[in-house]
């Protein structure tokens, strides 16, 4: 049933009195306590730019909220600001790739996937070029309703020919994921969790690889997936009021 | 008209850029009669402006399509790839002797234009409004290379229906994008009529200026006016993209086609090729 918005309302408040509320655009979603680390795909991208000079980044006016500033500081040559104009943002990506260079386009994760998606399809899956489509506020990860909650992002890339799809779950993760997506020849969405980032990984000697999902721990919570593609693994890895659950999903869809 | 080939083309000699463009028209009706249909109006009213392009002012290699060195020609307008063919086929980038194939199971000549499947077929457009955003990417590709190609982005009136296209436009004049030159091709008709009706973009020339580009507008089916357009542009010192507005008449060269009213995606009746081809070959100056 939808809101009465004619009701009139007042403040909610949770058990200890606290207002409830979402944040905005989320800068650290760690738990108080929880170990992170600060911008991991703008730090694990101008390491691999250092050295692969053929690495461009571009933004549609969202550097600063995917990270991307970091390397926009380091290699400003190589920076291009497309505006906020999604649908260019990702035709001249794949202009730029058809040039020779690996492309990381970045912008949020619901301005990619519903504005830019004929780009994305026609210029960049379809022509199977090397654009790495890096997009923040996935799933449910801010308070700014649905115009910035990206609910389906996930279900229509998969849709995509030649796309490699990649949802990390902790700043490890996102580091490794970087250097990998670059190394991979072809077009790839990842989704990109900003700021400071939980680190969870590290304890488990963790080394991503595309297109496989890993065992971290045996354990009773373990949830196997049905086949041995493993398209997902779930695992409850901590304990106490509010348990972590560990999603490491790495869909990879083969090209052709 | 006595207008010979020059700037960077490939010379073939003894043939003058009309002749070029009554050769693409040919090729164009004949790739029509195999499919039976098609945008051929389009592809008569274009041939001058694909004549100019390929035969005075792009760069390129016949026998190597994929030379670095090469202009880049991006066909936004997927649909007009029955003109593009018969100008790469006049190039000698694509064999004569697959003109039978147009359209066919396996071509390399799909009725829509596609980078995959043809030599010479830059990008692939047809979802209309694309084209100019991979085009201000190739051309900030190609500068950040420190080459000298250009980039030529052709386009069709109807396009500028699509919000993508003035993103693109702000964009590459943002970015100063002076190896870059747009092709708009105004026959002032698209799918549900004339293009102005639709949805209108007069004044045209202004918009282009105010979005900060170079701005020329001809009859784009003067032969003297487009070269005359084109080496203006790329002789610019302006660090600014180029556009070319292009008035072109759809049908051009064949009487009775230029005459139909209902002619965005023609009804051309069998017999009527041979026809078509006897009036082209009869205009012929």
């Amino acid at each position: 049933m939808p809101l009465d918005k004619y009701l009139p309302r007042t403040v909610k408040t949770g058990p200890n009195g606290e207002r409830l509320m979402t944040s905005a655009m989320i800068a650290s979603i760690a738990a108080p306590g929880q170990k992170t680390a600060p911008a991991p795909f703008g730090h694990a991208l101008v390491e691999l730019a250092n050295k692969n000079k053929k690495i461009i980044g571009m933004s549609a006016d969202l550097s600063k909220y995917t990270d991307l500033h970091i390397f926009a500081k380091a290699h400003p040559d190589r920076f291009y600001q497309m505006g906020m104009a999604e649908q260019v943002l990702m035709g001249a990506a794949a202009g730029m790739a058809r040039e020779g260079f690996t492309v990381f386009a970045t912008t949020y994760a619901v301005f990619a996937s519903r504005r830019a998606y004929d780009f994305i399809c026609m210029a960049i899956a379809e022509e199977s070029l090397d654009v790495k489509i890096v997009c923040a506020l996935p799933g449910l990860t801010t308070g700014y309703g649905p115009s910035h909650q990206a609910t389906e992002d996930l279900a229509i890339f998969r849709g995509l020919p030649n796309m490699t799809i990649i949802d990390p779950c902790d700043a490890l993760e996102i580091e490794q994921a970087t250097a990998a997506i670059a190394k991979h020849k072809g077009p790839v969405y990842m989704r990109l969790l900003r700021g400071n980032v939980p680190m969870v990984l590290d304890e488990y000697g963790y080394q991503f690889k595309l297109g496989k999902a890993q065992m971290l721990r045996d354990g009773p919570d373990f949830i196997r997936p049905d086949d041995d593609e493993g398209f997902g693994s779930c695992k409850r890895i901590g304990e106490g009021q509010a348990p972590c659950w560990c999603v490491a999903r790495a869909h990879h869809q083969a090209a052709g | 008209m006595a207008q010979t080939t020059s700037g960077d083309a490939p010379h073939l000699p003894n043939k003058s850029l009309a002749d070029h463009a009554y050769a693409i028209r040919r090729y164009a009706l004949r790739m029509g009669e195999v499919q039976g249909q098609g945008y051929i109006a389009q592809a008569l009213g274009a041939a001058d402006l694909l004549s100019v392009s390929y035969f005075h002012a792009l760069k390129y290699r016949p026998h190597e399509p994929e030379w670095e060195g090469r202009d880049r020609f991006c066909l936004s307008i997927g649909h007009y790839a029955i003109a593009l063919y018969a100008a790469l086929i006049e190039a000698g980038i694509l064999p004569e002797n697959e003109i039978d194939t147009y359209g066919g199971d396996d071509s390399r000549m799909p009725m829509s234009g596609m980078a995959a499947y043809t030599p010479g077929m830059e990008i692939t457009g047809g979802s209309l409004g694309q084209g100019l955003t991979v085009a201000v990417g190739m051309a900030m590709g190609l500068r950040h290379k420190k080459s000298k190609s250009w980039v030529y982005n052709m386009m069709s009136d109807g396009e500028l229906d699509e919000g993508s296209t003035w993103e693109a436009a702000m964009s590459a004049s943002s970015h100063k994008l002076s190896n870059l030159i747009c092709i708009v091709d105004v026959n002032n008709m698209q799918a549900d009529g004339p293009s102005t009706q639709v949805s209108n973009f007069e004044p045209l020339a202004p918009k282009w200026e105010a979005f900060g580009w170079h701005t020329q507008r001809v009859n784009g089916n003067d032969i003297s006016a487009l070269v005359n357009a084109f080496d203006k542009a790329k002789a610019l010192k302006d660090a600014c993209p180029r556009v070319i507005i292009c008035d072109t008449k759809m049908g051009k060269g064949v009487p009775f086609l230029e005459e139909r009213e209902r002619n965005h995606f023609m009804r051309v009746e069998a017999e009527e090729w041979a026809k078509a081809i006897a009036a082209l070959d009869a205009g012929r100056n």
